[in-house]
């Protein structure tokens, strides 16, 4: 059985949601979050059919190469309720912020406990670069795109660093103000040579915002490894405590981590819902917004949580029922992607045949749950430690082998922006590996296009090509 | 008299847009146009020309299949299909024994891998850039002021192999410039041009195996300098298939056009 796409399109090529599925919308929970409020599912049904399409034309619009388009499924209902957190995102912070509650630029492959339970709302890069692109509102696809662009290419011009999109882009918005933001305090990773630039860009322009990086011991050898990151996570603490004039206790930590390994289980277990169903539940957008969800980073830990509950409801009883998402080919070809920051085409996958099942950076922090007894900062460092593609290159293609067989894989899509010197060095080495031990064909994709709209024919024509080759 | 049963493959590339109609399973018609400005208009020229060749119409076509970068604009075709696919559907029909397919064309070049029924197992392709590909050969044609049709047949006159680098086509054609000012000969430069692209391109099968059969398709395939240039450079000897080898991406879409309706046919029936 396969769900029908009902979007109705305008003249522009937007679509808008279809009246008849109101009803049975209306019935569904709405969202509580963090600051004590809660919207009710006939608030968020007003605010994506007249205040969304109004202030961001560009989500609705239905261009294949528009990353930040809302799902075509308009019957998955959490659905609606991830692109209603994904529009309000930017209102949400700018209100907290103006209460004294700290907005902390993170990276994205790290869990986000300790910044919640200080009170403070941590914002990965392209969240961040989203929402600084939607301080001018009423744009439509192209002029969003131009917009976004336009950003990342002053960030580009003002320090001469080359690396990803990524943190040129949010630093930039930083710079700008186009998002009030306290702190830029990231877990240094091993994914992430980029560091280089936030900080040259510290040196030179972001003179009024604190920096603090949290040390990442690659030898992982022994338990100093541990006392250190913990001791580094309690200064941290520390600090977003100071900034909003609040002392954080364990108790604090220990209520957070509780409620994110929840979601983290949540998302799990749905992902693994979804690999499971003899038909593909939900479209690649939905699939991506359940990932990154149990990485909470849509700017309330509670509303996330509460997204993932009911996704979670959602995807079991489409996969009992054999429902196959609307767009979904029948029998697509399943692609798992490896590699972070690269913004893989779910929608021009789908056209194409193949369906995306999941990425390994993201999925590494769903399956990070953090240990609920003992020191809680100690808890966090070890799992900080432990995250399975930050592993030394070999351990994580093992790791990358186990996600083939859990998401059944038909393909293994190896991807990295151009600029990004730590996956160019690696992306190769994990694609033969991969290969090699779990049979599955692999491409290394190197992605150079600056937006996501425009110039992205050769990347496509690579992914096109490898989907003909797994058909 | 029988109803006709044609099809068509239209290949729009940078710099070439290809057209070949297929019958009875054979290639009644073919044409090969430079690709303007528009790709939809080349598309239909290239198209319009092939059926002229073959004494058709396009009311006798069942199908067509578009190909090549200018796929995105082939409003005409009943499906598209990428090059990869359809070279080595291509260099199949042309020569059955291909498992491996140097492609070069005028925007990149292709190392593409296939069995023995001509489905692709492996592909990889230049990332992003000009040097090694067509339109390198015509920067260093202009350069050397000569017509690119003559670049092989003048490197074949080689006394020596000038060393020209193969990273990047504006710092090739500077190397190039400089070998001219030292007074180096015309021959030899050339012959280091068509050795960088080869080198070029036995990095490129580093990362998918060579196997034999190898059959040179695209455009580039006509120059008999870069043919040898590529079996010196690769250790290599290309296969020498009749029929022209920069219709192989068009080919094989013809060829993709028939698989195409007889299943469309199936399905209607049943």
């Amino acid at each position: 059985m396969s769900v029908q796409a009902l979007n109705r399109n305008d003249a522009a090529g937007r679509f808008s949601y279809p009246e008849e599925i109101k009803e049975d919308f209306l019935k569904t929970p709405g969202l509580h979050f963090m600051d004590g409020s809660y919207v009710d599912s006939a608030a968020i049904w007003d605010f994506m059919t007249v205040e969304g399409p109004r202030r961001f034309p560009y989500a609705y619009n239905r261009e294949r190469n528009n990353q930040s388009r809302l799902s075509k499924d308009v019957h998955f209902f959490s659905g609606i309720k991830y692109g209603y957190l994904n529009l309000t995102m930017r209102d949400r912070l700018i209100k907290a912020h103006e209460k004294g509650v700290p907005i902390v630029h993170v990276e994205g492959g790290q869990t986000v406990d300790p910044y919640f339970a200080a009170g403070a709302i941590p914002i990965v890069p392209g969240p961040l670069r989203a929402m600084a692109r939607d301080a001018v509102e009423g744009l439509d696809v192209k002029d969003a795109n131009r917009r976004a662009m336009k950003i990342m290419e002053d960030g580009r011009q003002a320090i001469s660093i080359e690396c990803c999109n990524n943190p040129i882009g949010s630093i930039e918005a930083i710079h700008q103000s186009a998002l009030p933001v306290d702190m830029v305090a990231p877990y240094l990773c091993l994914r992430c040579t980029d560091y280089s630039y936030i900080l040259e860009a510290y040196r030179t322009k972001l003179k009024n915002t604190q920096l603090h990086f949290i040390d990442f011991p690659v030898t992982r050898d022994g338990a100093w490894t541990v006392d250190y990151v913990a001791q580094l996570i309690y200064d941290l603490v520390k600090k977003l405590g100071d900034l909003r004039g609040a002392v954080v206790t364990e108790e604090d930590l220990r209520k957070e981590i509780r409620r994110e390994n929840h979601g983290r289980r949540l998302a799990r277990e749905t992902m693994e819902a979804i690999w499971n169903a003899g038909e593909i539940p939900v479209t690649g957008a939905d699939i991506f917004s359940i990932i990154t969800s149990g990485r909470f980073d849509r700017g309330d830990s509670l509303a996330c949580f509460e997204f993932l509950q009911q996704a979670h409801a959602e995807v079991i009883r489409r996969a009992e029922n054999g429902v196959r998402a609307a767009g979904i080919p029948e029998k697509p070809v399943r692609l798992l992607t490896v590699g972070s920051c690269f913004g893989f085409g779910v929608n021009f996958a789908e056209e194409k045949g193949a369906v995306l099942v999941g990425t390994d950076d993201h999925l590494s922090k769903i399956y990070a749950d953090v240990g609920e007894q003992g020191n809680p900062y100690e808890e966090i460092a070890k799992t900080i430690l432990g995250y399975d593609y930050e592993l030394p290159t070999e351990q994580r293609a093992q790791y990358i082998v186990d996600l083939v067989k859990k998401t059944r894989a038909d393909g293994v899509i190896c991807g990295y922006n151009w600029g990004c010197n730590y996956q160019s060095a690696v992306s190769r080495m994990i694609a033969d590996i991969v290969k090699k031990q779990s049979g599955v064909p692999t491409i290394n994709l190197q992605v150079a296009e600056l937006g996501f709209l425009d110039g992205n024919e050769q990347t496509q024509n690579r992914v096109e090509a490898f989907i003909e080759m797994l058909s | 008299m029988s109803e006709s049963v044609a099809f068509a493959g239209v290949d729009v590339g940078s710099l070439g847009s290809k057209s070949v109609i297929f019958e009875d399973g054979k290639i009644i018609g073919s044409s090969i146009l430079r690709t303007g400005l528009k790709s939809e208009e080349s598309g239909l020229d290239a198209l319009d020309a092939a059926l002229e060749d073959a004494g058709r119409r396009r009311g006798d076509l069942k199908y067509i299949v578009g190909t090549g970068y200018g796929r995105i604009s082939a409003p005409y075709a009943d499906k598209t299909v990428t090059e990869i696919t359809c070279h080595a559907r291509g260099a199949h029909f042309l020569h059955p024994k291909t498992r491996t397919i140097i492609d070069m064309g005028g925007q990149d070049c292709k190392a593409i891998r296939l069995d023995e029924e001509g489905n692709v197992t492996d592909f990889a392709m230049n990332d992003k850039c000009a040097a090694g590909t067509g339109r390198f050969l015509e920067v260093m044609a202009n350069v050397m002021k000569v017509g690119i049709e003559d670049l092989g047949e003048l490197s074949l006159n080689a006394t020596e192999v000038l060393p020209v680098s193969s990273t990047c086509t504006v710092f090739a054609e500077s190397e190039t410039i400089s070998l001219i000012a030292r007074g180096e000969k015309s021959e030899n430069i050339i012959v280091g041009i068509h050795h960088a692209i080869a080198n070029r391109i036995h990095g490129l099968f580093s990362r998918v195996g060579i196997e034999n059969d190898v059959f040179f398709s695209g455009g580039v395939a006509k120059n008999v300098g870069m043919r040898k240039a590529l079996e010196d450079v690769m250790g290599i000897r290309l296969a020498q298939p009749e029929g022209d080898p920069q219709l192989a991406g068009a080919i094989g879409a013809a060829i993709l056009a028939q698989e195409a309706w007889s299943k469309k046919k199936i399905l209607a029936v049943v």
